[in-house]
């Protein structure tokens, strides 16, 4: 089962095979865990995050759609959502996004990262950087944490128009540089 | 790309997203399903967003975490996180109060042979079943509670809940569905939909909220609370 495709071991949790469920979770809890310390900034309300995540995409497995994206992104999204939910109950951000830029250089590349090392991961560490500070924040604050524009605009004092310019220029910037690098490689 | 795209264009990165103002959203899915240009760029954008989330640093759980997972998988022995079951119990909560409000106006509001009302006063053990709302995307946007002999039905929306129209059915453990009623969410609510149904619901497995103008519709896994 080691060899088996994410879609392939997402098939067989569909059809409720165990083993199946267990290569799954072994193969991405590193990174479902850690999107979620990411967005919570605790690893106790990160693990009962990381768990729900991982029931909600058994429970909806058969709604998986490879042709919206991998396995992965849609597990990490599926991630997201729910530690927002859970944010959202403790009604506190713990994190500056920022620091997950820091986390990350800090703690240098895993292994993990090394087998994605330069295509995903440093593609998107590098395309961030090349973002306007400004806009790399408001954009973090939007796509991890589920703010809104009007939340980003409280909490960084700044004009909701400011806000959504900075979200929307910084994604398509984002876009834009990891097309230009896709276009070059 | 036309002019008719250029006041929708702007705001495509925060349907991506997922932030869009939901009286806004409804106008840009509209437009979006009738551009190929705006659904082709849509599509770029929500990519970029899936895949910055590759960018959170991994990290190692806990000792047991994998085997807590797999305790999940078994619906027998299902553990929620706490913050799910303080949600679920506030939604009963609130189910209970709006229903004892509804009795004491002593109105019942006729929906496809479906009735508002009030659960009953009873000494016999509650069972109360409940799940998560989820979203196609898995996000949460309400809680469904079932109230079982006699039957009753509460879903509780977020605020997020996606506005439209719905039909709520509920799917049972033999694989038989019932159509519970109607439900209509607009920005004026409601937060809690509540009706009585005339069949039990202790083997109720799933609720789904299937929108009637193909919008994205919404599911409940049914567990004991």
């Amino acid at each position: 089962m080691g060899q088996s495709s994410d879609e392939a071991l997402l098939a067989g949790i569909a059809l409720g095979d165990a083993a199946a469920a267990r290569d799954l979770v072994r193969r991405h809890q590193q990174r479902v865990f850690g999107l979620a310390v990411a967005i919570l900034g605790d690893h106790h309300a990160a693990e009962d995050a990381a768990q729900e995540a991982f029931v909600r995409a058994w429970r909806r497995a058969e709604s998986f759609d490879p042709r919206r994206g991998s396995v992965v992104t849609w597990l990490l999204a599926i991630t997201r959502n729910t530690a927002i939910d859970a944010l959202r109950v403790r009604r506190a951000l713990p994190l500056d996004p920022q620091d997950l830029l820091f986390s990350r250089f800090a703690s240098g590349l895993g292994p993990e990262d090394r087998a994605l090392a330069g295509s995903d991961v440093d593609r998107i560490w590098m395309a961030l950087l090349d973002l306007p500070a400004i806009q790399r924040d408001a954009l973090l604050l939007t796509a991890y944490f589920g703010m809104t524009a009007s939340e980003v605009a409280a909490a960084r004092a700044i004009p909701l128009g400011t806000a959504k310019t900075r979200i929307r220029d910084g994604l398509r910037k984002l876009r834009d540089r990891l097309h230009d690098e896709e276009t070059m490689t | 790309m036309s002019v008719d795209c250029d006041p929708y264009r702007d705001q495509l990165p925060d349907l991506a997203l997922g932030v869009a103002a939901s009286d806004e959203r409804d106008a840009l899915l509209a437009h979006v399903t009738g551009c190929a240009h705006c659904a082709s760029e849509l599509e770029q954008l929500a990519r970029v967003v899936d895949t910055l989330l590759l960018a959170a640093p991994p990290s190692e759980p806990p000792a047991g975490f994998e085997s807590g997972v797999l305790r999940s998988f078994s619906p027998a022995t299902t553990r929620r996180p706490r913050w799910r079951v303080l949600a679920a119990a506030a939604a009963f909560v609130l189910a209970l109060g709006l229903a004892a409000g509804l009795a004491r106006s002593r109105e019942q509001v006729p929906s496809e042979g479906v009735t508002a009302g009030a659960p009953p006063a009873s000494s016999e053990p509650i069972v109360v079943l409940t799940g998560a709302l989820l979203d196609p995307e898995g996000r949460a946007v309400g809680q469904v509670v079932a109230h079982d002999d006699p039957s009753w039905l509460t879903v509780a929306l977020d605020p997020s809940a996606p506005r439209g129209s719905y039909v709520v059915t509920c799917d049972y453990e033999a694989g038989d569905s019932f159509t519970a009623g109607s439900l209509t969410i607009t920005d004026a609510g409601p937060a809690v939909w509540n009706a009585t149904v005339p069949i039990a619901l202790k083997d109720l497995r799933r609720v789904r909220v299937v929108s009637s103008r193909g919008g994205p519709n919404l599911e409940a896994a049914i567990h004991p609370l």
